[in-house]
């Protein structure tokens, strides 16, 4: 059984009035536990395919299953078992955190919400499982009455990974979970994914640019170019010999010390 | 060795009434043609530095020591003086270009009136000028981009507007605050190599919190930490012999590629942990 699964997806934005074609017709598979790179530049189409995993983008054709179960067509309501199986952490803490909410608001907004309250599946937003929530990403319990801006960027980000981790998701998008970050704090975030995916088991579909990381958080990859695949496969074969001159020119472009 | 071109003396600069210290008494020079790069995390000073040296600090800093260009002391020049060299002898490329750029004015005329405002005399053939600008740092076709908004354009051909801009009119001095962190690989790429290659004849200061980058154009660092500098020399030399802590931790924690996939990676905080903070 996968846990996520594109069939011929296909994603069509309007642009200037006119259709484009942000993904063209695509298949993946992702196992339960798996974790999978998604490469490429900016508008190569990688995001929109996370953004199609999660049911934030509508395929033009073709479909999306999560849990075996489709997930085109499905309105937000019958969405709740989908909002707690699958999380998103996003590019830029500053944007992707409400600057007018304290951290306990933010981090137990997921629990609060009306389509997975009192199930008995997720925990209750209680004072303990807030403060439990923070200190699992290194963060203390007394910053629970802090805002974002009274944050570092690197403990920003630690907020936004205990927001998406909090509904005990079994599958998880990062989306250039480090790249906004500096260099100095980037090792500390990384160790803080890589040890959460591997005590919960997360499936992981992480979107970079940045090939070092996918090579150091991901058994697979895809890498992605104008809305097609280009090249997959184990992330060891990919990275170190390239067959698509669009991945080659990627690893080329990487810089290192 | 010739007079350098800028030449920071004890440097400090101060904000709001409890005087926190930004940048605390640094010195540096950068000499002619010469490229310095300043490498620090956010809150390191760097950005601040630059701002300095460009005059753009805002009314409440307090700056103390000396910043002379070309021999002329900037610490205390008045603004119609400030505004006289701003985009003509210094000239600074900024890391978000979509904000750096006016979003209601065409690219060619934003171009156009950095070259109008510094050289009057220059009335007919600008036009010429800002084709000819965009053409050299890779714009392919220089004219349609000149007649689009900030917004028509991807964010590396921005990029290269503002570059463009940057250089109009051969500035002594060039100041790049992190032009490359908002872009993907491919375009990072593409804009290092071409800020390499058009900074030539020009000194520069290079701000970046990536010492991979910083490499790809210069030769010399200084390394910021809590306003100061902390370490500076040949960047081979402090890549492979890093001698303060703080330098350590950053070179293990950005070498993500030596380590085995999924294992612990070394953070600066390991190295090196703020005494205050």
């Amino acid at each position: 059984m996968s846990i996520v699964e594109l069939r011929g997806a296909e994603v069509t934005y309007r642009r200037a009035g006119q259709p484009f074609v942000a993904l063209h017709p695509t298949d993946v598979v992702i196992e339960p536990g798996e974790r999978v790179g998604v490469v490429g530049g900016s508008g190569s189409g990688k995001t929109t395919m996370a953004r199609l995993m999660l049911g934030l983008v509508p395929p033009s054709q073709g479909d999306a299953l999560f849990d075996d179960r489709s997930i085109v067509g499905l309105p937000e309501r019958q969405r709740g078992w989908l909002r707690a199986r699958a999380s998103m952490v996003f590019q830029d803490p500053n944007s992707s955190l409400n600057p007018r909410m304290k951290l306990r608001d933010i981090v137990g907004e997921p629990l609060r919400s009306p389509v997975l309250r009192n199930r008995g599946d997720v925990p209750e937003p209680t004072p303990e499982v807030l403060a439990g929530a923070l200190e699992g990403v290194g963060l203390t319990a007394e910053m629970l009455d802090r805002y974002p801006h009274q944050l570092s960027g690197g403990q920003r980000q630690r907020v936004a990974i205990a927001r998406a981790l909090i509904s005990d998701p079994a599958f998880l998008v990062a989306d250039e979970p480090v790249s906004a970050l500096d260099v100095s704090v980037r090792a500390q975030v990384l160790n803080l994914l890589t040890d959460e995916v591997n005590e919960r088991s997360l499936a992981l579909v992480l979107v970079s640019h940045d090939l070092a990381i996918v090579r150091h958080l991901c058994e697979r990859v895809l890498v992605v170019e104008r809305g097609h695949i280009v090249e997959q496969g184990a992330v060891a074969d990919v990275l170190d010999n390239p067959q698509h001159p669009y991945t080659q020119a990627l690893v080329d472009a990487t810089l290192s010390l | 060795m010739s007079d350098p071109v800028l030449q920071v003396r004890d440097l400090t600069i101060t904000f709001g009434r409890r005087q926190q210290k930004a940048v605390d008494s640094i010195s540096f020079d950068v000499g002619a043609d010469e490229r310095l790069g300043i490498i620090g995390q956010s809150g390191s000073g760097k950005s601040v530095t630059a701002l300095a040296i460009m005059g753009l600090l805002p009314d409440h800093a307090r700056v103390t020591g000396s910043i002379r260009f070309d021999g002329r002391e900037l610490v205390g020049l008045p603004e119609r003086e400030y505004r006289q060299l701003r985009g003509d002898d210094i000239a600074m490329i900024f890391q978000e270009p979509m904000t750096a750029l006016d979003p209601t004015m065409k690219v060619g005329r934003q171009i156009g009136e950095v070259v109008a405002l510094h050289h009057a005399d220059q009335r007919g053939g600008i036009r010429d000028d800002v084709l000819t600008w965009l053409e050299r740092v890779g714009i392919v076709e220089p004219a349609r981009i000149a007649d689009s908004f900030p917004h028509e354009l991807s964010g590396g051909q921005r990029q290269r507007a503002l570059i463009a801009m940057a250089l109009a009119n051969h500035p002594g001095l060039v100041l790049c605050d992190e032009p490359t962190t908002a872009l993907d690989v491919l375009v990072q790429r593409q804009i290092l190599a071409l800020l390499d290659e058009q900074l030539e004849g020009h000194s520069a200061i290079f701000v970046s919190h990536d010492l991979a980058v910083v490499r790809q154009v210069c030769r010399r660092v200084a390394v910021m930490l809590e306003g100061r500098i902390v370490e500076e020399g040949p960047i081979d030399q402090i890549i492979a012999e890093p001698q303060h802590p703080y330098t350590q931790g950053l070179i293990a924690s950005a070498r993500i590629d030596r380590v085995q996939p999924g294992e612990r990676l070394p953070s600066v905080a390991d190295f090196y942990r703020a005494g205050d903070a």
